[in-house]
Formats: C-alpha cells, sequence, structure tokens
C-alpha cells in the first residue's frame, strides 16, 4: 500500500492526491499553517501542484505562544 | 515616535505570548500592556490535541506580529524558521534567535552573525536576539539588521539588567532601534532600560508568570513610560560627594558655612 507521513505519522496515500487535498483533509482551515515537503518549505500558492509520492513526508506547522 | 524598518509604534513595551495560563489571559494581558509588537513561537502541529488559536485574537487586536526562531540551534536551522515564518504568517519580521545551550538559552553569537546576513539578502526584517555584545551590535547594523535585541540577564531569569554596563555602550553607539530583551523580571527593570534610552523593551515571562498578569502588564506599560520620559527629560549626573540642595548658611552664624565651593550666582557667574 502506498503511504506517506504527516507529522511523523504514517497515512495511506491516494493515488494522484495533492498537498491542498492533504490539507483540506487535515485542517479545518488552511490559513496561518506551513508546510514541509521532504524538508523544504512549500509556497502556499504551489500546493495544489505538487502531488505526493509513496514515502513522501510531510510537515504542518503552526504559530503557538512564545517569547 | 519609535520606528523600526518602515513602521511606527506608539507603545515601546513589546510583549511575548509564551507561558500565560489561557489564551485569554494572554490577550488580556496584552490588551493592557498597549503592545502593538508580541513574538509568537512555531511548532509541528500536533493533530491529536486541540489547541487555542492564538492568532486570531491577536490579528483582531491589530497587533503586528514577530514570529521567533526559537528551537533552531545553528543557522541553517534558523534560515528554515524563518521561511517558515514567512509562510505561514505572511510576515518578513523575524526576531532571529538561535540558543543551542538549553541551560542558559545564551544566543549563539556566530550562527546569529550567519544567519542575520543571509536573511537581510532575503529581504527579511531581522530583529536579532544577541548577548549584550556592543561589537556584535554594530556589526549586526552594518549588515543591515531592522534593530538589535541585547539580553538582559538569561531569557525568563527575571534578574534584571545584569548586562547594564554593556547596554549603555550598545545605545551610545547604535544608528537602529535597541530593544531590551530577555531577563527584565519586575516593572522596575524595564523602567530602568527606557531610562539608559533603549529604544523599547520585550517583556515575557515577567508578565505572564505574575500572580496577576494583566495588572502586572498594566504595571510595565507604565514603567516604560515613566523610563522613557525620565531619559528625554535627562537625567542628572552622578557623583561621589554630596551636593547641597539647600543653603549652606548656619542657623545661629551668619557667616555661610565654608564649603570649599566657589560662590556663583543663579546664572552661574562668579561672584
Amino acid at each position: 500500500m502506498l503511504s506517506i507521513s504527516v507529522n511523523g505519522q504514517s497515512h495511506p496515500l491516494t493515488d494522484g492526491q495533492d498537498l491542498a487535498s492533504l490539507v483540506k483533509h487535515h485542517c479545518e482551515r488552511d490559513s496561518h499553517i506551513a508546510l514541509v515537503l521532504n524538508g523544504e518549505v512549500v509556497p502556499r500558492h504551489r500546493w495544489e501542484h505538487i502531488h505526493l509520492k509513496h514515502n513522501d513526508a510531510v510537515e504542518f506547522f503552526a504559530a503557538v505562544a512564545g517569547g | 515616535m519609535l520606528k523600526i524598518a518602515d513602521t511606527e509604534f506608539s507603545s515601546r513595551l513589546f510583549t511575548g505570548t509564551g507561558k500565560f495560563a489561557s489564551g485569554k489571559q494572554m490577550q488580556e494581558a496584552i490588551a493592557a500592556s498597549g503592545s502593538e509588537l508580541v513574538t509568537l513561537a512555531m511548532k509541528r502541529v500536533d493533530f491529536n490535541a486541540g489547541s487555542d488559536d492564538i492568532l486570531a485574537p491577536l490579528l483582531e487586536r491589530g497587533v503586528r506580529l514577530l514570529p521567533n526562531t526559537s528551537g533552531a540551534r545553528n543557522a541553517k536551522e534558523a534560515i528554515f524558521a524563518a521561511n517558515l515564518a514567512r509562510e505561514m504568517l505572511g510576515t518578513t519580521w523575524l526576531k532571529l534567535e538561535i540558543h543551542p545551550d538549553p541551560k542558559y538559552l545564551m544566543p549563539d553569537p556566530m550562527e546569529t552573525f550567519a544567519a542575520a546576513k543571509e536573511l537581510v539578502s532575503q529581504g527579511f526584517k531581522v530583529l536579532p536576539y544577541v548577548h549584550a555584545d556592543p561589537v556584535l551590535c554594530r556589526r549586526l547594523e552594518e549588515i543591515g539588521c531592522a534593530a538589535v535585541m541585547p539580553l538582559g540577564s538569561p531569557i525568563g531569569s527575571n534578574q534584571g539588567l545584569v548586562s547594564r554596563e554593556f547596554l549603555k555602550i550598545i545605545i551610545e553607539q547604535a544608528n537602529i532601534p535597541v530593544v531590551v530583551d530577555a531577563g527584565i523580571g519586575a516593572p522596575s527593570h524595564a523602567c530602568e532600560a527606557m531610562e539608559l534610552g533603549a529604544d523599547a523593551v520585550l517583556v515575557n515571562t515577567a508578565i505572564a508568570s505574575s500572580t496577576d498578569p494583566v495588572r502586572m502588564a498594566r504595571a510595565f506599560a507604565l514603567a516604560v513610560q515613566i523610563g522613557r520620559e525620565a531619559y528625554l527629560a535627562g537625567l542628572g549626573s552622578k557623583s561621589l560627594h554630596a551636593h547641597e540642595t539647600s543653603p549652606l548658611t548656619g542657623f545661629l552664624h551668619s557667616e555661610p558655612v565654608d564649603t570649599g565651593l566657589v560662590p556663583m550666582d543663579e546664572l552661574g557667574k562668579v561672584l
């Protein structure tokens, strides 16, 4: 089975899935998050153009409280 | 009015968002502080844990966001974090902090300088958190940093301006704003930094870990205003010896007491 890792956890990969649909699946809103694919920050305008492959590692980042 | 890069601030108190008991308390404290610039950190999302949306209320308040690179241990990680922040928040403002040592959280000057140089060239408004090192601060100014943020004492330690004498040199030399960051533990410390001529202070722990953070935020706002006013008024000079503030004529004698001082009239003319 094809799979990707999302924030360290394994997820099945639907064939041809793009980053934008992955975001829709994981987040209520897509504002104020940043995506990292295999260690590279992916600009928002490219999300729908990037199709995920087996073993890709995606990380979602968000703002948290800090000094 | 304080101007950093292209932005003017009417408040010289910047605040962090960490360590508050709740999001509500954080918002109320920031409101009470009058702060127009607040720091944030970034973290990998934990989909299993519910999280407070800290951003929405801050954006609603209209405060400017200053994402930090906390957690970065070297220049490469900090540059990555900066790009993450720009993508996430749509801002090029950045509190650059690189502290590999978890015990004292001392900023690494060499990694900070290297990261600052690269990030300035990428168009970031870089506000580096640094030790109170006058030479490093000058170098960071030369490469185009928007401000410097020297520490008073270790982050979250509430020790106040341990670095006071070096902060004075930094302030004297700087042509960009100096924001005293870290270690400010009481309103009196913030006031002292402003009296020295700091352009602003950044406070988090002292407000968030107080018994009444909203009230403490208000106290800091007042202290910063008082310190700034005193700086603008110009503090009198210090001396080892006493200088009389009242006439030194003896009660029982009409002759003045010999003070060894040269008598002068009100205009300073020797009589």
